[in-house]
């Protein structure tokens, strides 16, 4: 009884980074509609993504990119790939410049946010482009782009909380011890 | 043994980003040469997750009408004032086209015209709504099981919205008239000229294939002109806002992310596009 709990327990901290970025990305395809700004809800799963692959990259594996980036593909009617192409790739760099974002204070990791997301958005805006044989308008996903910067913080802050429940990996305890 | 699988684990790990991004280009690929399996995998899943879909958005629903109800709160005077100057001319109105609705039956019994067929309806929900750079659509919860199929017109109260695109068994996503593949037959409500009207993933539309010196000018309404037999004719479409380098702009009635509950119109015209419309209920027109 008592291992099959722990098995449970076990598996819902293997999952939690992914489950919960699922929320996000399905949170981010709401037809929520803000006064005279008009839906401009943005890539949510990319916020995610990148805040797990700076704290639990052990549990935020490239799998586990693809499929958010599958799944905010279905959602949204994108061509199949296209938004997990730039999560992938911003789990690439994120991981890369993991040291000078990790334990730093907020600015840096918004920062470091809002050039994963212009990454993301350069990539989108390629892909787009290429896909649909037409130079897409910039605007709209300069604006979620923005629209995601605002709302980094309270996603950050949920992710946080999140993160607080899950047992430390022993890597990391032994990098800080 | 475990130290070979666990090597084995770390090759795959160390291989792990150019296999999934090789994945992703080659369901880019498949997606854009429209590979059937691909639509149906696509369609299955959104149905899988349309019953969490709805709930989520069921606090999202909430969250907009209370901001609305705060905003029509503060407007009440204003509003009030305008309601009753509006219902005036509206009685007037209706009165206008109770008369003209006798007079057209009573010409359409002199000149023995086919009668258009009646369409059926089917309410749905809006719960998912993208803006991306890629597409423009809207998913709705009501699918194949609902009656709803491939082709059918989206519209609200003030128009059409777009119609569907793919119909799963409980859900079904709508390509919004915005959306860069979007293309529906058109017609000047006043001079009757006709027109494509076509989406480039941007919010205002124009208008393609107007014959060179068409009567079209700014102000215009657009309807449907049931070219095609897919879409019932004389649903509102927008309002010609003006000309930029040689085509006509369209402003859409109807603001898809201002609307949530949409009326999804089957016109069924009798032994039209059979074939289209089998292929549209395997979801291949996508």
């Amino acid at each position: 009884m008592e291992t099959a709990v722990r098995r449970l327990r076990q598996a819902l901290v293997a999952t939690a980074p992914l489950l919960s970025s699922l929320v996000l990305v399905l949170l981010g395809s709401m037809p929520l509609y803000i006064g005279h700004v008009g839906s401009v809800m943005p890539q949510l799963g990319v916020a995610a993504v990148f805040y797990w692959t700076i704290y639990r990259p052990d549990l935020m594996t490239y799998s586990a990119a693809f499929a958010v980036g599958l799944v905010a593909d279905v959602v949204s009617g994108a061509p199949l790939g296209s938004t997990a192409l730039a999560v992938l790739v911003v789990r690439r760099i994120v991981l890369a410049q993991r040291r000078y974002l990790i334990g730093k204070p907020f600015q840096v990791l918004w920062t470091g946010f809002l050039l994963a997301a212009l990454a993301a958005a350069a990539i989108s805006w390629c892909t787009a482009s290429l896909y649909l044989l037409h130079f897409i308008d910039v605007g709209p996903l300069l604006v979620r782009t923005m629209m995601a910067m605002v709302l980094f913080p309270p996603v950050a802050w949920l992710l946080a909380r999140c993160q607080m429940m899950l047992p430390m990996p022993r890597a990391v305890t032994l990098q800080r011890g | 043994m475990l130290k070979s699988a666990h090597s084995f684990l770390g090759a795959l790990q160390r291989f792990a980003f150019p296999l999934f991004v090789g994945l992703a280009i080659g369901l880019m690929v498949l997606s854009r040469i429209e590979n059937p399996t691909v639509a149906h995998v696509r369609a299955e899943m959104v149905d899988v997750l349309a019953p969490v879909i709805d709930v989520m958005s069921r606090p999202a629903a909430a969250v907009e009408n209370l901001a609305a109800r705060a905003e029509n709160f503060i407007n009440v005077y204003e509003e009030n004032a305008a309601l009753r100057e509006e219902n005036e001319r509206l009685l007037h109105w209706q009165a206008v086209a109770r008369q003209l609705d006798a007079e057209n039956r009573q010409y359409g019994a002199l000149l023995s015209t086919v009668v258009e067929p009646r369409e059926a309806f089917v309410t749905a929900r809006i719960i998912g709504m993208s803006s991306g750079a890629f597409v423009k659509t809207a998913i709705v919860n009501a699918g194949r099981n609902d009656g709803i199929q491939v082709g059918q017109a989206v519209v609200s109260a003030e128009g059409i919205l777009g119609r569907v695109i793919e119909a799963g068994s409980r859900s079904a996503r709508i390509l919004l008239l915005t959306d860069l593949n979007s293309r529906i037959p058109v017609m000047v409500q006043q001079s009757r000229a006709p027109a494509v009207l076509a989406g480039d993933n941007s919010d205002v539309v124009s208008l393609v294939f107007a014959a060179d010196g068409a009567a079209i000018a700014v102000g215009d309404r657009l309807v449907t002109s049931g070219e095609g037999g897919l879409l019932p004719p004389g649903l509102p479409v927008g309002i010609v806002t003006g000309r930029e380098g040689g085509v006509w702009q369209v402003r859409p009635f109807v603001d898809p992310a201002r609307v949530e509950y949409v009326r999804i119109i089957d016109y069924a015209l009798p032994g039209l596009l059979p074939a289209a419309r089998e292929a549209g209920a395997a979801g291949e027109l996508w």
